[in-house]
């Protein structure tokens, strides 16, 4: 039963950062806070502005100390401190609390900034700025909440849901009544954003504020879906991860990226790339091969998708985890799925991708797990409806959505290598790798998109096979434990610690 | 109301290394094994800061690279290049897309190598 909210107008606490919706003056003369007609599509052109004062005003807002994170065709979307505000516009914001009915169809309430000089809610009036002469007025953001449930829909056909099927392939279960959670591990995922979807919030996972790489705006949404959505299979293998996302925009990989390193994290997530069968790596490949290795060379774990039928790069880099995909079927076998790369390296010889795999779907769109994404946006909309597999049977509005690809894998095992990094700090990126290749389990059935075939052992279709959470941190675990002391541990050692803990396997 | 104009862009200069190596042109494989051949030295990104600062770009925290922002208007002049932008959707992302390489100017000649754009990547969902 819902509460009953009061509205209060006590004292709160701006928020650090403001955000607001800038109209540059309109090209019909008349303000878009002022109009007293409605605003639809055919009067919205009244309230377009020239191209000069937009150029004009962007450039004297940023002058003024404000970030300017959008320019829409009717309002740029700005930020800046409350004080920034106040000293531009000479006026005072405060905040108000007021009823609002949030997720879950909770009536509560919400933080609201207001302007007491204007009688519009929310409305800053510019005339006293020396922004006077292009502005013709600042609203500030309201809070809005999207009605996305914390629970996935449910749907007939086979498919995986987050975080206990994906937790259960990976076998990340056994590892987290172990303890073994990621607890104290930073994990960086450089992606198209990250949205705050009630099934994070509500299970409490551990995210810190959207950073934006070079050229990407706003921080609080994610358009495309891919960030957010594939973001759960971390949380879904390491629940207590540290987690950051760089939002990229497709503006700048390489730009993007190095914000990742210059959060100093443990690991780092791609699931992205593009194909690159032969030689020769243009200039911009070089650069993101260069800022790869740089951050492995500084000890980060950097895992990327080997692709969807892709020749991936940068997955086929030499420093990279690279991620290959493994279906896992109803009764719980696995296969190789034909949705995923696996070849050998022309542009790095002797390399093979992938090294280790995740859980991913079949062809035709490797639909396969139910993942939360920003209701409304890009995926929300374009996987709808339909018939599984050619659709996820969901509906476009609901904040779900059913996709995977190797873009899955990656972060299952980003989470995978949270674990063992929270069991072993000191391991290396390459002690890190060459545990997941020992400690996976073989596939051998199935083919990879390339044509090759699960055999066993190693093989291109798979690489090692399937990722095991559990025993690879069980093996980092001891392998910690016994490399601890000054003494060396011998070669025989070695190998007995690896018996008892692969022959438990087995 | 100009998308293109109005938005700031961003692309990748890449140092002179301290061994004298190219990166843009490295004939092996670059990889943590290796990047030290391929790094500036701290002289070198400090000047080539300073320059790029003094054109009107912004510079990001970066790696290996400097990461650089301008308005198109001041990569077309600095750089003498024409640029196409193409916005992406459903990301908002502005893509871009020089009609040839990006020609070093004097300035920056025994600091920077090269300025690229990288190519946008595709998500594998």
């Amino acid at each position: 039963m819902a509460k009953k909210a009061k509205s209060t107008k006590d004292v709160l606490t701006v928020p650090e950062l403001v955000y607001a919706e800038v109209s540059v003056r309109s090209v019909g003369g008349v303000s878009l806070f002022e109009t007293p007609g409605l605003i639809t599509s055919e009067t919205v052109p009244n309230f377009y502005s020239e191209s000069q004062l937009v150029n004009s005003a962007v450039e004297r807002l940023r002058t003024e100390g404000f970030e300017v994170l959008q320019v829409g065709q009717t309002t740029i979307t700005i930020a800046a401190p409350a004080e920034v505000y106040e000293r531009v516009f000479k006026t005072k914001i405060a905040a108000e609390e007021r009823e609002a009915i949030k997720e879950f169809g909770e009536v509560t309430t919400a933080t609201f900034l207001e302007c007491p000089d204007t009688a519009i809610p929310g409305l800053i009036e510019p005339s006293k700025s020396p922004l006077a002469d292009v502005l013709e007025g600042v609203a500030l953001s309201e809070p809005v909440y999207y009605f996305a449930s914390a629970f996935p829909p449910p749907k007939a056909y086979w498919h995986l849901d987050v975080p206990a099927d994906v937790s259960l392939g990976m076998n990340a279960d056994r590892a987290h009544r172990f303890g073994f959670t990621g607890r104290g591990v930073k994990v960086v995922m450089v992606d198209s954003g990250w949205y705050r979807h009630p099934y994070f919030i509500r299970r409490g996972y551990r995210a810190s504020s959207v950073v934006l790489g070079p050229g990407a705006t706003n921080p609080s949404h994610d358009e495309h879906g891919h960030g957010t959505g594939e973001s759960a299979n971390v949380f879904a293998v390491a629940p207590d991860a540290k987690f950051t996302m760089v939002k990229i925009n497709f503006v700048n990989s390489v730009g993007a990226f190095n914000a990742a390193v210059a959060l100093h994290p443990d690991i780092i997530s791609c699931s992205w790339g593009m194909s690159k069968k032969n030689l020769p790596l243009s200039a911009a490949n070089q650069a993101l091969a260069a800022a790869i290795a740089n951050a492995v060379k500084h000890g980060i774990i950097v895992i990327f998708s080997a692709g969807n039928c892709h020749w991936g790069f940068p997955g086929q880099h030499p420093d990279v985890i690279s991620a290959g995909g493994v279906y896992m079927h109803a009764d719980g076998s696995f296969e190789a799925t034909q949705y995923a790369s696996g070849f050998a390296s022309n542009i790095y010889p002797g390399r093979k991708v992938p090294d280790v795999c995740g859980l991913v779907g079949l062809p035709p769109k490797a639909q396969y797990i139910m993942l939360p994404v920003e209701p409304k946006d890009y995926l929300d909309t374009s996987l709808s409806g339909g018939s599984h597999p050619s659709g996820d049977e969901t509906v476009a509005d609901d904040g779900w959505a059913a996709f995977s690809g190797t873009s899955a894998a990656a972060p299952q095992l980003a989470g995978i290598c949270a674990l063992m990094k929270q069991v072993c700090r000191r391991l290396t990126p390459a002690q890190v790798r060459d545990i997941l290749k020992k400690t996976a389990r073989d596939v051998t059935k199935g083919k990879c998109c390339h044509g090759h075939s699960g055999t066993p052992g190693a093989d291109l279709a798979t690489g090692h096979g399937l990722a095991d959470a559990y025993y690879a941190a069980a093996y980092a675990w001891f392998l910690c434990i016994i490399t601890r002391t000054e003494e060396k541990v011998t070669e025989e050692e070695m190998q007995t610690m690896e018996d008892i803990i692969l022959k438990t396997k087995e | 109301m100009d998308e293109g104009i109005s938005s700031m862009v961003s692309a990748e200069a890449i140092l002179r290394s301290k061994s004298g190596r190219s990166l843009a042109r490295a004939d092996v494989a670059v990889t943590a094994e290796n990047i030290e051949e391929f790094t500036p030295a701290a002289a070198t990104i400090a000047e080539a800061t300073r320059c790029l600062q003094e054109l009107g770009f912004a510079i990001e925290p970066s790696g290996v690279t400097l990461t650089i922002l301008g308005k198109p208007a001041l990569f077309e002049e600095v750089f003498r290049v024409k640029l196409s932008l193409k916005k992406d959707e459903p990301t908002g992302g502005i893509t871009v897309h020089p009609d040839g390489e990006l020609a070093i100017p004097d300035s920056l000649r025994d600091v920077v190598e090269e300025v690229v754009f990288p190519e946008p990547p595709e998500f594998f969902p």
